[in-house]
C-alpha cells in the first residue's frame, strides 16, 4: 500500500481562492465599491432631475445621457482602476508579492487569477451601478420623456456596454499598478491616463485630437451612444473599432502586467 | 599646547552654552533635505515645468484655435495659461506636498522628526515653507518661460508684447500663487489620510476632477461651488478663455487662494498636533 503523492502544483481554483482572500480582506475593496456605487446614483439622480430641454429641442432629446453621463462614468473608471492598482501595487508594498511567488514560481497563473478576482468584482460592481444608474435616472425623469427600459435594445446595449467598463478600468489599473508599485504614483497615473489625459487630448491643446478616440471612454461613448447634442462633441471611434477597443484594452493590460510582473526582481 | 594652558584647572574651562532649541533655519534645512532626497521631486518639478512650455509653445503656434476676440489680437495668456494645460501641474505638485507628510509617516521618520522638534506646528510651518518656496519658484519659471515663448511663436499680431503689461504680470502672479496652494492643499490631504494611495485618490478628486466635473457656467450652486476652487480661481486671474470665470471679481480669487493655503496650513498643524505617530 502507497501512500498518494502529495499534490504539490496549486491547482487555478487554489490562486484563485488565494486571491480571492486578498482582495476581500482590504477595507478598500468595499469602500471603493459602495463610494462608486453612492456616486453613479447621486450623478443619475442629479442629472435626471436637473434637466432642461429647449422647446424646439424635443427631438434630439437622448435619455442615454442622464444615467450614462461621460464625467460620472470616467470616475467609475478611476475607481475602478484603482482597485486594479491596489490589488498589484498593494502587494508590493507590503511585501506579500515574495511569500506569493515563493509558493506560486510561475508569476503568470498568479497575474491571471488575480486578473479573473478583480474582473469578477468589477463585473458585479458593474452591473449593480449600470443599473442603478438606469433605474434612478429614470425615475428622476419620470413626467418628462424618459422611457429609459432594459426592453429597448440600444438601452440595453448602453447599460451593458457600463457594466464592462469598470472591469476595463481595473485591468488597466493593474498593468499601470505593475508598471509603477508605488501605491500614490500608481493612483495619480491610473486618473492621468484615464481621466486627464482624454481631456487635454480633447482640448486640441496638443495636435493629437484623433488619440482621444482610442481612450476606453470614448469607446464607451460610441458604443452607449450617451453622446450630448454639443455643437463640438468628443470624437468618438465607429461602433465596431470600439467594441474591439473595449477587448483591447483589457487583454493589452493584462499581458502587460503578466510581462512586467515576470521580467520584474520583487 | 603650552605648559600654562595645560596648568589651568579644568573646571574653569565652561562650554559654551548648547544651543538646545533649534532655529527655524535649521527646520528649514531638514525639510529642504528630506524633500530634495526624494528622486519623484525633481522628476516632477521638472515635467511641471517641461509640460507648461511645451504646451505653451504648441498652443501659440496653432494660433488659429485660440480665441481672438472682436478686435483681433491675440491674447498670449491664451497660449501660455490654457486652463486644462496646467491641471497635471496643479497634481504633481499637490503629490509632492501629499507625499512630504504621508512618505514621513509611511517611513517612520516622522518619529524621529518630532523627538527632535516637539513643537509639531514649527515643523509643519517649514514643511509649508520648504513646499511653498520651492513650488513658487517652479510656478515662476514655468509661467515666465511660457509666457516668452508664447510672445515669440504666436504668429500675426499679438498686443502686449512684454512681461510687464499688466496681463502678464497678474497671470504670473497667480501662476506663482497657485502652485504652492495646490501643493500644501496636497500636504493637509496627506495629513488627514495618511494612506499614500488614498492621499494620491484625494488629490486627484478634489484639484483634477473638481473642476472638471463642476463648472461655473450651471446654475448658481455649480457657479459658486466652481468659483471656491483654486482651479477657477486661477483662472480668473489668468483671464484665459477656458478655466476663467467671470462670475467673480480678482479680488475675490485672490482671496480664495489665499484661505486655501491658509485652511491648509492650520488643518496640518491640528492635525499633527492632535494625533499620535
Amino acid at each position: 500500500m502507497s501512500t498518494p503523492i502529495p499534490r504539490n502544483r496549486a491547482r487555478f481554483g487554489d490562486l484563485v481562492a488565494a486571491e480571492w482572500i486578498k482582495v476581500r480582506s482590504l477595507r478598500s475593496t468595499y469602500g471603493l465599491m459602495a463610494f462608486g456605487l453612492l456616486f453613479a446614483v447621486v450623478a443619475a439622480w442629479w442629472e435626471g432631475a436637473h434637466v432642461r430641454v429647449a422647446p424646439g429641442a424635443a427631438a434630439q432629446f437622448n435619455p442615454l445621457v442622464y444615467p450614462y453621463n461621460d464625467a460620472t462614468w470616467e470616475f467609475i473608471t478611476v475607481l475602478a482602476a484603482t482597485f486594479g492598482v491596489l490589488a498589484v501595487a498593494g502587494e508590493y508594498s507590503s511585501g506579500l508579492i515574495r511569500a506569493t511567488f515563493t509558493a506560486v514560481p510561475d508569476r503568470r497563473r498568479v497575474i491571471l487569477a488575480k486578473g479573473v478576482v478583480v474582473s469578477t468584482h468589477m463585473a458585479l460592481f458593474g452591473v449593480l451601478t449600470s443599473l442603478a444608474s438606469l433605474y434612478v435616472a429614470g425615475a428622476a425623469l419620470s413626467g418628462q420623456l424618459s422611457g429609459l427600459s432594459l426592453d429597448r435594445p440600444d438601452i440595453l446595449r448602453a447599460a451593458a456596454v457600463s457594466a464592462a467598463l469598470p472591469v476595463l478600468g481595473a485591468l488597466a489599473g493593474m498593468a499601470i499598478g505593475a508598471l509603477i508599485r508605488h501605491p500614490a504614483g500608481a493612483v495619480s497615473t491610473a486618473w492621468g491616463v484615464l481621466l486627464f489625459l482624454p481631456t487635454l487630448l480633447a482640448s486640441g491643446t496638443i495636435g493629437l485630437g484623433w488619440a482621444t478616440q482610442v481612450m476606453p471612454v470614448a469607446a464607451w461613448e460610441a458604443i452607449s451612444r450617451s453622446t450630448y447634442g454639443t455643437p463640438h462633441p468628443n470624437p468618438v471611434p465607429a461602433v465596431g473599432v470600439a467594441w474591439l477597443l473595449m477587448a483591447a484594452w483589457p487583454l493589452l493590460s493584462l499581458a502587460a502586467t503578466s510581462v512586467v510582473v515576470t521580467r520584474r526582481d520583487v | 599646547m603650552t605648559a600654562a594652558q595645560l596648568s589651568q584647572p579644568l573646571r574653569l574651562r565652561r562650554a559654551a552654552p548648547m544651543r538646545t532649541r533649534a532655529r527655524f533655519a535649521d527646520l528649514y534645512a531638514a525639510e529642504w533635505i528630506k524633500l530634495w532626497s526624494l528622486r519623484s521631486t525633481t522628476l516632477t518639478l521638472g515635467a511641471a515645468v517641461a509640460l507648461a512650455l511645451y504646451l505653451a509653445g504648441s498652443n501659440s503656434a496653432g494660433g488659429t484655435r485660440l480665441p481672438t476676440g472682436p478686435s483681433g489680437p491675440i491674447d498670449p495668456n491664451h497660449a501660455a495659461f490654457d486652463g486644462p494645460s496646467w491641471i497635471p501641474s496643479m497634481i504633481g505638485v499637490a503629490m509632492i506636498g501629499a507625499l512630504a507628510l504621508v512618505g514621513e509617516h509611511a517611513s517612520g521618520l516622522i518619529r524621529t522628526t518630532l523627538v527632535a522638534i516637539p513643537e509639531r506646528r514649527r515643523v509643519v510651518v517649514a514643511k509649508a515653507a520648504v513646499l511653498a518656496s520651492v513650488t513658487a519658484a517652479t510656478a515662476l519659471v514655468a509661467a515666465v518661460g511660457g509666457l516668452l515663448l508664447a510672445f515669440a511663436t504666436t504668429p500675426g499680431e499679438l498686443h502686449g508684447r512684454s512681461l510687464t503689461n499688466p496681463a502678464s504680470l497678474d497671470a504670473i502672479g497667480a501662476s506663482v500663487a497657485v502652485l504652492p496652494v495646490c501643493a500644501l492643499t496636497g500636504m493637509a490631504l496627506g495629513a488627514l489620510l495618511r494612506h499614500a494611495a488614498a492621499t494620491g485618490f484625494a488629490v486627484c478628486a478634489v484639484l483634477g476632477f473638481g473642476p472638471l466635473l463642476i463648472r461655473p457656467d450651471g446654475n448658481r450652486l455649480a457657479t459658486d461651488l466652481a468659483n471656491v476652487m483654486p482651479y477657477y480661481a486661477w483662472g480668473r486671474l489668468t483671464s484665459a478663455g477656458r478655466g476663467s470665470s467671470g462670475t467673480m471679481t480678482a479680488g475675490e480669487a485672490c482671496l480664495i487662494l489665499a484661505a486655501w493655503a491658509l485652511a491648509s496650513i492650520v488643518v496640518t498643524a491640528v492635525v499633527l498636533d492632535r494625533r499620535d505617530v
